[in-house]
């Protein structure tokens, strides 16, 4: 289970890359791992931001990205700290610039009216999966209401990033990150009412 | 009767739920690039590409917030400054953005760029259009960098899918033969140019470490 800590507190990420870097686990085991490990989230944090029916491939993109990568990872001083989750953080960086180039690309192919793109983007707006899904109110408007900057902040609050790593990730302070997040929390609330 | 606005603490509250439900109903992929055969476990759609490229420029950024004139005039290696280095990047920027639209106009080159298999590269190349930077200013050579990565990404999109992935004779020649150059398709050279970069950014990010010392 995803933030599940073990003796010492260390996440399984942390494990698995001391494991790495100590030669007790191949590249591959490690990468299985943590793909096991984080595919939910990478597909939930995809979920938000992208209609249902591309989530599959891009989440594919965000793996093999990662895994051209983690052939080559450089275990840093992070791994010092048993809170630190490169893999995590970068992970969501991925997630988002992948979620951006298919936002691009896709208005793109609108543009085009021969594309069958845009037959399929009218068929599922970008939130399909999470309109979906009726415990996702909350969530759903969020993505509606707030601007990309506060749905990064939010997304990688939720996936369990601490204030630190999630400023270190999106290059900003954690005063921002904590300005970010209680803005989009008062964005919402403008918005919602008991029982909704 | 009077509505009662959530406080934001419960609205975090709530989110938090939905998120783990969320994670409980997505129906996440299996499919691990482990279960590709090894050739096939690069990423080179153009929506990979895309994000990428996006990143090495958003790496570009961050290295402009903090690089200044005076440590730019630092020496990198022997031979080379940090400037040296940055422009050197740009000139690859440049040359590649300029590779891939010369195939997405389907037309061929007329020159090559022979080096022999080194992790040194074509020197001869790099060294002339590292001198042909040197009288312009960091914040041209940032420009030049970033604008020519620009241009690769509306390349990514516009570039006809057939043209994308067609093993193409690029001015690379790595036996040093003009006559042999290296047919590679365009995604994978885009691929190479962010790896490039990448190389370049962690010896750069090194360096700035030392600097700061």
């Amino acid at each position: 289970m995803i933030g599940a800590k073990e003796e010492g507190g260390s996440s399984l990420e942390n494990r698995v890359l001391r494991a790495r870097s100590r030669g007790e686990m191949s590249a591959d085991a490690a990468f299985e791992a943590l793909f096991q490990e984080y595919r939910r989230i990478v597909a939930s944090w995809l979920a938000v931001r992208v209609d249902s029916g591309s989530v599959d491939d891009l989440a594919q993109d965000v793996w093999l990205i990662f895994y051209g990568r983690f052939r080559r990872w450089e275990f840093g001083t992070e791994m010092e700290s048993a809170e630190a989750r490169p893999v995590l953080s970068f992970l969501f960086r991925t997630c988002q610039f992948v979620a951006r180039g298919h936002l691009r690309l896709a208005r793109s192919r609108r543009s085009d009216p021969l594309e069958e793109v845009e037959e399929k983007i009218a068929a599922s707006g970008p939130d399909t999966l999470l309109r979906d899904l009726e415990a996702a109110k909350a969530l759903s408007l969020a993505r509606r209401i707030c601007p990309e900057e506060e749905i990064d902040v939010l997304l990688a609050k939720l996936a369990g990033m601490s204030a630190r790593e999630v400023a270190t990730t999106l290059s900003i302070t954690e005063a921002v990150v904590d300005h970010r997040y209680r803005d989009a929390l008062s964005r919402l609330r403008s918005k919602m009412k008991v029982g909704s | 009767m009077t509505e009662r606005r959530e406080m934001p603490e419960e609205i975090g509250a709530r989110l938090e739920l939905e998120w783990r439900s969320l994670l409980e109903a997505i129906s996440a992929t299996e499919r691990s690039p482990l279960d590709l055969s090894p050739d096939r476990r690069v990423a080179v759609s153009r929506v990979a590409l895309l994000a990428e490229l996006e990143e090495v420029r958003e790496e570009w950024k961050s290295l402009q917030g903090v690089v200044d004139e005076e440590m730019g005039a630092r020496f990198a290696n022997a031979a080379w400054t940090l400037k040296d280095l940055l422009a050197h990047l740009a000139s690859w920027a440049r040359e590649f953005g300029s590779e891939i639209a010369t195939v997405a106009r389907k037309e061929s080159f007329d020159y090559a760029i022979p080096f022999a298999m080194s992790i040194l590269g074509p020197n001869q190349w790099n060294e002339r259009e590292v001198q042909a930077r040197r009288e312009r200013t960091l914040e041209e050579i940032f420009r030049e960098f970033d604008e020519e990565t620009a241009r690769l990404q509306d390349l990514m999109i516009e570039m006809e899918e057939p043209l994308l992935y067609q093993p193409t004779p690029f001015p690379l020649a790595p036996s040093g033969n003009q006559k042999e150059r290296l047919p590679v398709p365009p995604a994978f050279l885009v691929s190479g140019k962010c790896l490039h970069d990448r190389y370049h950014f962690a010896q750069i990010r090194k360096l700035l470490a030392r600097f700061r010392e």
